[in-house]
């Protein structure tokens, strides 16, 4: 594809000295609570020479929605990515940019309704760097179906979603793989918008996902749900941090664990409402199910509140397969390891994909929940 | 089909069972009858081969056969059935997955091919029907927000499905209207056949107003202190308990 990325070059030199100098990755470990150490992910010597963007693939079944390559966007797309970059502030979205591969503009249109499926297939490489950006103009509808495999070395992908006025998006993840990845989610919801976000995530040694997402506008809503899967030697962290900033803004999260052999994963869940935010309404139910063996769940979920007028709660807990049920199962000639496939994928049931555009993306991850089975 | 020598079973170290002989022949309906607490579901659910029911003493035998040693995934490959006096929900599992998983699990141990989807649901969807189920009903989760009724009711689709030798029927007809209980009534009569054996559980005797049970035995304190014929529960129906030493 002709065209090139020169437009966005100063953040790009920016953010590779940033990285360079070495401001954040390591700086930020003190904040990583039981997190698998950023360094951990990095790639033992991650050039910062720029790389030629590649040629984007796996973009299929659109219909009705502007999907633009950064190589050839107009001006004014040009100046919303560059307002947006700057936004970001983390060590790994500055080699992000720097060792950028992949860019990707998504744009709904004021009123339309569209559906877009992006996959980031695993590259033989020791780092592969992507990046998308999807804005849903006022009163738009886009449906987000999103897969990837993760490298032998990381993959390193930014997502940042800009919500219009009552504009809605929902957004379906699935991320397997077996190597490393990293992944930066990042929302601004508008006045009376909407964001669901339902994600797989299951394969990868080393998966660490950080979610910002924004309610700014009065009437804004989000809807989180994430199924993580843990087995060996994997380690899985999901931070999630989302901020009230409006009032009578609402949202609710889910997220559930199934770990087993000497997997670990690490969840943190933060709710912070901001003042004069009255009206905000926020649940955060974290469920996890040991499989035994050496398996290890860190969950903290956390609540900060600076407005009165609220409504929050969150809710923790720990369990195993229950005995009861499956002796109900057992009772009906089921065999054990049948049995406790179907209590897995029962546990699973509410976090899998009900559109059915997305539900062939639950395969991956049902048959690692068979897998998982005793 | 079914024989019991001096059983004793505990629960929790706790001795339910004190004794307990019966012989349950093929085409057999057997009323287990008695006032709460006399071990009645105890020992439906030791037969069924529920972890922490403990046999500490007798001999129970299938068709010629100890089960003790066996556990309740191979007692119910041999044709051993509990409709449960509080059925387990299971949400996120269907009732159609749940009952296509058990058939074809039982199948598979008997040799057979599975059924296609398409025969076994509409199999399903018959034997709905004939508990006055809608088959919706099938597409839920297992018992998930079920009223108390349908759970019964269900218990009974699984049994019919199955095709068990014993069903054993801890307490299918309690909570259950006059309509529920005709149906259900209905359904266990449908089942009966030469070549099964049921076992029910109950503390009243109206559902045997429907089903006419070919004995009626009467546990009180971990024995059967008396068995008899269907006029036994008439005689329970209109004395009570108390009368039985």
């Amino acid at each position: 594809m002709a065209g090139s990325i020169n437009w966005l070059r100063p953040q790009v030199v920016k953010a590779e000295q940033r990285f360079a100098a070495g401001e954040g990755a390591w700086a930020l470990e003190p904040e990583s609570w039981k997190y698998t150490r950023i360094a951990e992910f990095l790639p033992e010597a991650p050039e910062l020479a720029p790389t030629p963007i590649k040629e984007l693939n796996g973009l299929e079944d659109w219909e009705d929605v502007r999907a633009e390559d950064f190589r050839s966007l107009e001006p004014e797309s040009q100046t919303l990515i560059q307002e947006h970059i700057a936004k970001v502030k983390h060590p790994l979205a500055d080699l992000n940019l720097a060792r950028l591969d992949h860019g990707l503009l998504i744009r709904g249109g004021t009123g339309t309704k569209s559906r877009t499926h992006v996959d980031f297939p695993a590259r033989a490489a020791n780092l592969a760097c992507r990046r998308l950006v999807v804005y849903a103009e006022p009163h738009s509808h886009i449906d987000i179906l999103e897969s990837g495999n993760s490298t032998t070395g990381l993959q390193n992908l930014v997502i940042h979603l800009i919500l219009g006025c009552g504009a809605s998006i929902k957004h379906y993840r699935s991320s397997g793989g077996h190597g490393r990845a990293w992944t930066l989610i990042e929302a601004d919801i508008a006045k009376d918008a909407r964001y669901e976000l339902s994600s797989l995530l299951y394969g990868t040694q080393r998966e660490r996902v950080e979610c910002r997402l924004n309610l700014l506008g009065e009437g804004a809503s989000l809807d989180t749900r994430h199924l993580l899967l843990g087995r060996e030697r994997e380690r899985k962290d999901l931070q999630m941090g989302i901020r009230h900033g409006a009032p009578n803004t609402r949202s609710r999260h889910m997220m559930k664990t199934l770990a087993a052999d000497h997997s670990q994963i690490t969840l943190r869940g933060r709710v912070h409402i901001e003042p004069e935010c009255p009206g905000s309404d926020a649940e955060l139910n974290i469920r996890n199910l040991l499989l035994g063996g050496q398996s290890r769940i860190n969950a903290k979920p956390e609540l900060e509140i600076y407005t009165d007028d609220v409504a929050c709660s969150h809710g923790t807990t720990y369990s195993e397969i229950d005995a009861e049920q499956l002796f109900y199962l057992s009772s009906r000639g089921i065999p054990e390891r049948k049995a406790s496939e179907l209590l897995l994928k029962a546990f699973a049931y509410d976090c899998l994909f009900e559109s059915d555009a997305a539900i062939p993306l639950n395969a991956p991850a049902i048959e690692r929940i068979e897998g998982m089975a005793a | 089909m079914l024989k019991l020598r001096k059983v004793t079973a505990e629960v929790g170290g706790t001795e339910i069972l004190k004794g307990i002989d019966l012989d349950v022949c093929k085409g057999e309906v057997h009323a287990l009858m008695g006032p709460n607490g006399s071990g009645k579901s105890t020992l439906a659910n030791l037969l069924a081969g529920r972890p922490g029911y403990e046999l500490t003493g007798g001999a129970v035998e299938l068709n010629g056969e100890s089960i003790v040693d066996l556990d309740a995934e191979a007692r119910a490959r041999r044709g051993v059935f509990l409709a449960f006096q509080y059925p387990i929900e299971i949400p996120g599992v269907s009732n159609m997955e749940f009952l296509k998983t058990a058939v074809d699990s039982k199948r598979k141990a008997q040799g057979l091919e599975v059924l296609s989807t398409a025969n076994f649901m509409r199999e399903a969807r018959r034997r709905a029907e004939e508990l006055e189920l809608d088959a919706e009903f099938l597409r839920r989760g297992v018992s998930e927000g079920f009223s108390g009724g349908e759970k019964k009711r269900n218990e009974l689709i699984q049994m019919l499905m199955l095709e068990p030798q014993l069903a054993l029927l801890d307490e299918t007809d309690s909570g259950l209207d006059i309509d529920a209980l005709q149906v259900v009534a209905h359904a266990i009569n449908a089942f009966r056949s030469p070549d099964r054996a049921v076992v029910l559980v109950t503390h009243y005797s109206r559902i045997l107003a429907y089903v006419t049970p070919d004995h009626v035995h009467v546990m009180k304190a971990g024995k059967i202190l008396r068995s008899g014929g269907a006029e036994l529960a008439e005689q329970l129906e209109a004395n009570g308990y108390g009368w039985i030493d």
